[in-house]
């Protein structure tokens, strides 16, 4: 079985700055973290603020190295392909529909830029490409001379897909590509982006805060906290079935539309997760309602990549008897 | 978001509506744009030979005065040479100065900046410790030691201030482009393969643009005045070249009986330094609006 | 019914632009009962953070109020005077942005004791133990070591219990929350939201909670308003909005969010086609018509407002799905 993406024990630190007397930090944005997405597939990576995810996008886009780990592309490192390569074949839909499009240039110079990069088609060409793909993602032809400014945050989004598709590519990491955006104009382009996955065979990883739309849209999901993976699976294995406290917590916060039901007390307690002071043993263990004593002692094993499954000491075999 | 429906005015045909808004702007443009065909067309509009001396008609004053005559409008130096003609050709001396220092600091400052702005950690403290160690020097002072040192004429000029009146743009370029770099643009740019270079050439520099046309525009006024300032002190341009600074100082000696001699280059020169100003200030305001 | 708290009544709200004038609220009327959650829901561009800019008498200069009445325990809230006593007094309201909202230049305790003193009044000593007192009601522990930490030390979730802790300093009988939870992760979001409502039951306070999603809203609001285009398009319980939408933009709205459990896994989901439209000039009729299916040419016209019990909206249709 070969796999499009892999992440092999990806880990990536910083050092953060506590002010000018204090010593740095170190900061474990991500640790040991690792994933496997066949062609065709959506990966999605959920998670809350310090689990890491923006740090693993900006790595699986090759914009930053990690500490240690590697990223697999169709079994190669991407350490080793060329920029240019690379960027051929991976390409990013950001969240901010306002930041993600130079100002001062018009759309077909955007939608094109990639083109021009790689010195791929003549002006002719690259603008007859641009057309067509501008077709393709729902933007009118008269947008090609236009100014990112003269366009909504659903248009503009759909001129940030139109680039990433302009080469071609096999994987789009798709970083909240839906977030800052209105629920109507979330559903275009989320049909969008269903569509194209179909038509031109792409393969998605899609990092998301929202679990009704990662629900929706991925066939395998990751559930990250702090760094680390703490559950894996299909999306029936872990939104029907979710095996790991935190998971459960998500799912539980997720309010769905259901009049009446009030909001459900998730039981988490007030302290908020720290990447620069990561507990010990499980790293969900002071907020997690089911924490028994060993749980701050003893680091659950990270979960198996090809079994999928849950990072915690109640799931574990050697301890199910135990608790 | 309303839709657009209609083929919106070309990007200049905005601008320059927009541009009459600002009186101060429409102003400022107009002066100095003026002084700038002034200088180009100078052999033409000169009615005589700024260099040519006649010891005959030394000092004649201005034409409305009783003793001037319309043979010399602006009268005559100490030397017999037509005021108006020197005042024409040394708007070409003020102006080449000031735009050629200009060019050679915002290169440098510019190139700085954005190294800085763009990759942070050690290439921004290095500029940054070159900034500082800029900062600390006068530059007055250390003007006038290399024109001591290699004797003062217009290249010289050009070379010193150019060489140090880049902090400025440095200084706003680095944080314009640290602002600029933290943005999704940047990161899709480098996701689609461009280079370095690229980025920073075509995708950074366009954004910067506005500002830097700011700070260049205060730093054409500053640099005429000080070049002003350094041929008064007799260091910057040597005559005969008729450079309004030099015209001021030679006329010093004579401020109490040919009072015109300095009033004459003085406004020229104030009135130049005023109108770049005003534009600079115009271009602010008609940009800042579009930021927010 | 009792008399209402807070009564609005054909609030209007015009804003100056280059173009012309912009609507951004076109007569507007709804009440909010002591105690109860009034929920304005809509997509950006209703008009639903104007109305509570309004409300607090906060709009920005460019902006231009007109009502028959807004009225607070039966004073009048146009009146500046009145408004001014009234403001962070008796009616509170807490914003998106923790950061923001918050000054950083300013601890939390003098923050929360500089609000308490202007309109209370008292002693400095009695303010910092409502404080602390207040604190604590939101939850924070260490309530009186907070009190000299800047808001950059504190996270997202914690800034805004300090900013719920800043609004009840004095007892206000009515918050206005401006999406207060948008900014927040879930598992946060969640605590608050209870929190809110545990509040509210203890003090018997009225909240207006503004926000564009729809989940929470089903799950907190008594009542709740839908706006489109500036107005009031449908107005109900819960229930009646959820399980019975009336209006074809609510209905649309419901549809275009998945849903666990009802909407079928990659299916695509429920679209509103078109854009809304231009709120500067005059407009006749129904501002969703160009984007309904149910659309008609009496839709141009003046639309009748219906009702069922609690349950009003602004359609010519029958609506009830």
């Amino acid at each position: 079985m070969s796999y499009l993406l892999e992440t092999v024990g990806l880990t990536r630190r910083f050092q953060v700055s506590q002010g000018m007397f204090k010593p740095k930090a170190r900061l474990h944005a991500l640790n040991g973290v690792d994933l496997r997405l066949k062609k065709g597939e959506v990966l999605g990576i959920v998670g809350e603020s310090g689990c890491g995810k923006s740090t693993l996008a900006k790595i699986l886009l090759n914009l930053l190295a990690p500490s240690e780990g590697k990223v697999l592309l169709d079994g190669r490192d991407i350490a080793t392909l060329g920029r240019m390569e690379f960027t051929r074949r991976v390409q990013p839909v950001f969240q901010d529909p306002f930041s993600s499009l130079n100002p001062r240039k018009t759309i077909a110079d955007i939608v094109t830029m990639p083109l021009r990069v790689h010195g791929i088609g003549t002006g002719a060409e690259r603008r007859k490409r641009a057309a067509s793909i501008m077709d393709m993602v729902g933007l009118p032809a008269r947008f090609a001379e236009r100014y990112p400014k003269e366009l909504s945050g659903g248009q503009r989004q759909r001129v940030a897909i139109a680039r990433a598709l302009v080469m071609n590519p096999d994987l789009i990491i798709c970083d909240e590509p839906t977030s800052a955006l209105d629920a109507s104009v979330q559903s275009q382009i989320l049909n969008l982006l269903m569509d194209l996955k179909r038509e031109l065979g792409l393969t998605y990883v899609f990092i998301s805060h929202n679990l009704s739309v990662v629900e929706h849209l991925v066939d395998q999901v990751a559930v990250m906290y702090l760094g680390r993976v703490v559950e894996l699976g299909t999306t029936a294995q872990v939104f029907d079935a979710p095996q790991h406290p935190y998971t459960r917590a998500l799912l539980d916060s997720a309010l769905t539309v259901a009049p009446g039901q009030g909001v459900p007390d998730i039981g988490l307690g007030t302290a908020f997760p720290n990447p620069l002071a990561i507990p010990p043993g499980c790293p969900f263990q002071p907020r997690c309602p089911r924490a028994f004593d060993l749980c701050s002692r003893v680091r659950p094993q990270p979960v198996d990549v090809a079994t999928g499954g849950a990072a915690c000491l109640l799931t574990q075999e050697p301890l199910r008897g135990a608790a | 978001m309303i839709a657009m429906t209609t083929n919106p005015p070309s990007r200049t045909a905005k601008t320059l509506r927009k541009m009459l808004h600002h009186p101060s702007l429409v102003v400022g443009v107009a002066i100095v744009a003026a002084m700038i065909l002034v200088a180009i067309f100078a052999p033409l509009l000169a009615p005589h030979d700024p260099y040519v001396q006649d010891i005959s008609r030394r000092a004649v004053p201005p034409v409305w005065y009783e003793k001037g005559t319309w043979e010399n409008i602006l009268g005559t130096d100490q030397l017999g040479r037509d005021y108006l003609s020197r005042l024409i050709y040394g708007a070409r001396v003020s102006l080449l100065i000031g735009f050629s220092v200009v060019l050679i600091s915002g290169i440098i400052g510019t190139t700085l900046g954005l190294l800085a702005g763009y990759f942070g950690g050690r290439v921004d403290t290095l500029v940054t410790f070159i900034v500082t160690v800029r900062l600390a020097m006068p530059v007055i002072l250390v003007a006038l030691a290399v024109v001591a040192l290699f004797g003062g004429s217009m290249w010289v000029v050009i070379t010193v201030l150019g060489l140090l009146k880049w902090d400025r743009f440095a200084v706003v370029v680095r944080s314009t482009t640290q602002q600029i770099r933290a943005l999704d643009y940047i990161a899709s740019a480098r996701s689609a393969g461009a280079s370095t270079f690229w980025i920073l050439l075509r995708e950074v520099l366009p954004n910067i643009a506005p500002q830097l046309i700011v700070i260049a525009t205060i730093e054409v006024a500053s640099a005429i005045l000080m070049e002003a300032a350094l041929s008064f002190l007799g260091l910057g341009v040597q005559p005969p070249l008729p450079s309004w600074g030099l015209m001021i100082s030679e006329a010093k000696s004579y401020m109490f009986f040919s009072f015109w001699l300095i009033a004459i280059p003085g406004t020229a020169l104030a009135t130049l330094v005023f109108a770049i100003n005003l534009a600079g200030d115009g271009l602010r305001d008609m940009i800042t609006p579009e930021r927010s | 019914m009792n008399k209402p708290l807070l009564s609005v009544r054909d609030l209007r709200i015009d804003l100056n632009t280059r173009l012309g004038v912009l609507h951004a609220v076109r007569g507007i009327s709804f009440d909010v009962a002591a105690g109860e959650t009034l929920c304005i829901v809509g997509e950006s561009g209703c008009g639903k953070s104007m109305t509570s800019l309004a409300l607090m008498d906060l709009l920005p200069r460019v902006a231009s109020r007109s009502a028959q009445g807004i009225t607070f325990d039966g004073q009048d809230l146009t009146r500046r005077r009145i408004a001014g006593k009234l403001r962070g007094r008796r009616m509170a309201m807490i914003f998106q942005e923790p950061m923001t909202a918050l000054n950083p230049a300013f601890t939390i305790g003098d923050q929360m004791v500089e609000a308490y003193l202007y309109h209370v009044g008292g002693t400095r000593a009695k303010a910092v133990d409502r404080a602390v007192q207040m604190l604590e009601k939101v939850g924070i522990g260490s309530a009186r070591s907070r009190l000299g930490q800047y808001p950059h030390q504190l996270s997202g979730g914690l800034r805004q219990r300090v900013m719920i802790a800043m609004a009840l300093m004095t007892d206000p009988e009515l918050l206005i929350a401006d999406e207060p939870t948008t900014a927040l992760d879930v598992t946060i979001q969640a605590q608050i939201l209870r929190l809110l409502k545990d509040l509210q039951q203890e003090l018997g306070l009225a909240i207006i909670l503004i926000t564009h999603d729809l989940g929470l809203v089903s799950r907190i609001a008594d009542r709740i308003v839908v706006m489109y285009a500036g107005a009031i398009v449908e107005e109900g319980t819960a229930a009646e909005i959820f399980d019975r939408p009336a209006h074809p933009y609510t209905r649309a709205l419901i549809d275009c969010i998945p849903q666990p459990g009802k909407t079928e896994r990659g299916a695509p989901l429920g679209t509103i086609p078109g854009v809304v439209p231009s709120l500067i000039g005059r407009q006749d009729g129904c501002a969703f018509r160009d984007r309904c299916a149910l659309a008609g040419p009496r839709c141009a016209n003046d639309i009748p407002t219906q009702a069922a019990g609690s349950h009003r909206w602004v359609c010519i249709h029958g609506g009830r799905a």
